[in-house]
């Protein structure tokens, strides 16, 4: 029997773990069961750190980014001219 | 935070719950209202306008959510539309004005186009104010630090390790926070950006 996350029960083991894995993980695109617990594969899967480096935001993700910023700008200038 | 995946619109399509409702009144009306006061002939009635298109969003919500046509964003478009034309007609002040081609100008009906500038705006501002909602929504279910860890390493691309290391986290930690607040995310704004 293959050894198991202690995070999640279902979750693969490291060597299992596949970069389209790690991609929907790093993505938020996981179900509570399927969440990755990152520690336990680090330890032999070093390389899950640059795999996550590598995964390029979808749509969702470019537009939280775009709207994060330009949103605390907005309120940062709010607050700067006292409105 | 909702721990199910449910979203927003799919809870308000089920169970009608009141405290989704009011969810949903926080995030649209202010945006229907200021959308509605751009139309001078309506700008002293953007509160009762915004007020029916609510009530239409309430009777004709769980439908929209059944045949599902289209997104969200452009129904609601479409739903407002309507009304601001029921609004002008009821004014009397409505009429279309002449472009300096001659041609006619109707404000409305430029927003009832999917493809004009008018809409253009309407989808960018509608995700605006779904976005600020979604990040007030899971800000305060994270503690400081995780929040700070997204926001480096996600939206200012810090390196993981980088920023596990400044604020005193494990990079599972760093890896995990961008994993289970883009979830959270993407759930409170499920149905109501296009993805």
């Amino acid at each position: 029997m293959s050894e198991q996350s202690p995070l999640n029960p279902m979750a693969s083991t490291s060597s299992q773990l596949t970069p389209e894995q790690i991609r929907l993980n790093m993505l938020g695109l996981t179900s509570d069961s399927e969440l990755v617990d990152f520690e336990a594969q680090l330890v032999s899967t070093p390389e899950i750190a640059d795999v996550a480096k590598e995964v390029a935001p979808d749509a969702f993700v470019a537009k939280v980014k775009r709207f994060y910023d330009e949103l605390r700008g907005r309120t940062r200038r709010s607050r700067r001219e006292g409105k | 935070m909702h721990t199910t995946s449910v979203s927003l619109l799919e809870r308000l399509a089920q169970t009608g719950d009141n405290s989704d409702w009011q969810k949903l009144l926080f995030v649209y009306r202010p945006f229907i209202e200021k959308v509605v006061s751009g139309y001078p002939a309506l700008a002293s009635e953007a509160d009762d306008v915004a007020q029916d298109v609510m009530l239409v969003l309430m009777r004709e919500l769980p439908v929209f959510q059944r045949q599902r046509m289209g997104s969200f964003r452009s129904w609601l478009r479409q739903v407002t539309v309507n009304q601001l034309r029921m609004a002008l007609r009821k004014t009397r002040r409505g009429s279309p004005v002449q472009g300096a081609d001659g041609a006619t100008l109707d404000p409305v009906e430029e927003l009832a186009d999917p493809h004009s500038v008018e809409s253009q705006q309407w989808d960018e501002e509608h995700d605006r104010v779904v976005m600020q909602r979604v990040f007030d929504l899971v800000k305060p279910t994270v503690q400081e630090k995780t929040w700070m860890a997204f926001e480096r390493y996600v939206i200012h691309d810090e390196p993981a390790q980088k920023v596990a290391d400044e604020l005193g986290l494990s990079l599972n930690s760093v890896l995990l926070a961008k994993s289970r607040i883009l979830r959270s995310m993407r759930l409170e704004a499920k149905g109501l950006v296009d993805e």
